[in-house]
């Protein structure tokens, strides 16, 4: 999953620790999630998007060559 | 304009705590969840150790098992036969209460952490007792004595170590 979480943070003047502290989170897991190493979780993403004051899918999206799998 | 911040180490770097990790099985001791509990978990377990050593100390004589009585042993023995599981079982509500505490990511790593644990465990303990039995030719009832479980708790850490390099 791609995401533009660091162009956000840069936009607000956001440190990883505040945004980290905005989210309730550790600072290693906004590290991870900008890194595209860990997705977050629905609630989660929905944090971030309040906190930005975007939907989810202004944030997120499917990486190209990433598919995603309906049952 | 590129909105991108530079890519300082700061920010790029995820700078898991490794001696936190590698010591008490935490992912940070600086959060209030980390430090109660590695703050709780050092006196349950002084107060089960110090009292030990403290008796070995004092006891360090041989002493034949018929005049442990009269040397306070069988009523150490049973103090701490109730000891230990009051302790561990504190213990154990205490890293509930910090699991809990926990966000996503470090929640799903120390799961993960837990469950290779669990595995490794299960692998160390089959090759103990093949080469136990290999060697002996018999298993010994001492070997599957509980206390050995506390040493799969650095193997924990080891896991939650290794496994924080993910991210």
């Amino acid at each position: 999953m791609k995401n533009d979480l660091r162009v956000l943070r840069a936009k607000h003047d956001l440190t990883q620790a505040e945004l980290a502290d905005k989210l309730g989170v550790s600072r290693q897991t906004v590290n991870a999630i900008e890194t595209e190493k860990y997705d977050p979780s629905l609630p989660l993403a929905f944090k971030i998007a309040r906190v930005f004051g975007l939907t989810i899918e202004e944030i997120f999206s499917v990486a190209s060559g990433e598919r995603i799998v309906r049952k | 304009m590129n909105n991108i911040p530079h890519n300082s180490s700061n920010d790029d770097d995820s700078r898991w705590p490794m001696s936190a990790m590698l010591m008490w099985g935490v992912s940070s001791t600086r959060t209030p969840a980390g430090r109660r509990y590695v703050r709780r978990c050092s006196i349950a377990l002084a107060i089960l150790i110090l009292p030990t050593l403290l008796f070995l100390i004092h006891h360090h004589h041989y002493v034949p098992r018929s005049r442990w009585v009269s040397h306070g042993m069988l009523t150490f023995g049973h103090a701490t036969a109730i000891l230990l599981p009051i302790v561990f079982f504190y213990i154990v509500l205490e890293f509930r209460k910090y699991l809990l505490s926990l966000d996503e990511l470090v929640f799903r790593l120390q799961i993960e952490a837990m469950a290779w644990t669990y595995l490794s465990g299960l692998v160390l303990m089959a090759l103990l007792c093949a080469i136990w039995l290999e060697s002996l030719g018999k298993l010994d009832l001492a070997w599957f004595c509980p206390v050995w479980f506390i040493l799969l708790e650095p193997v924990r850490a080891g896991w939650l170590y290794f496994l924080s390099r993910r991210y």
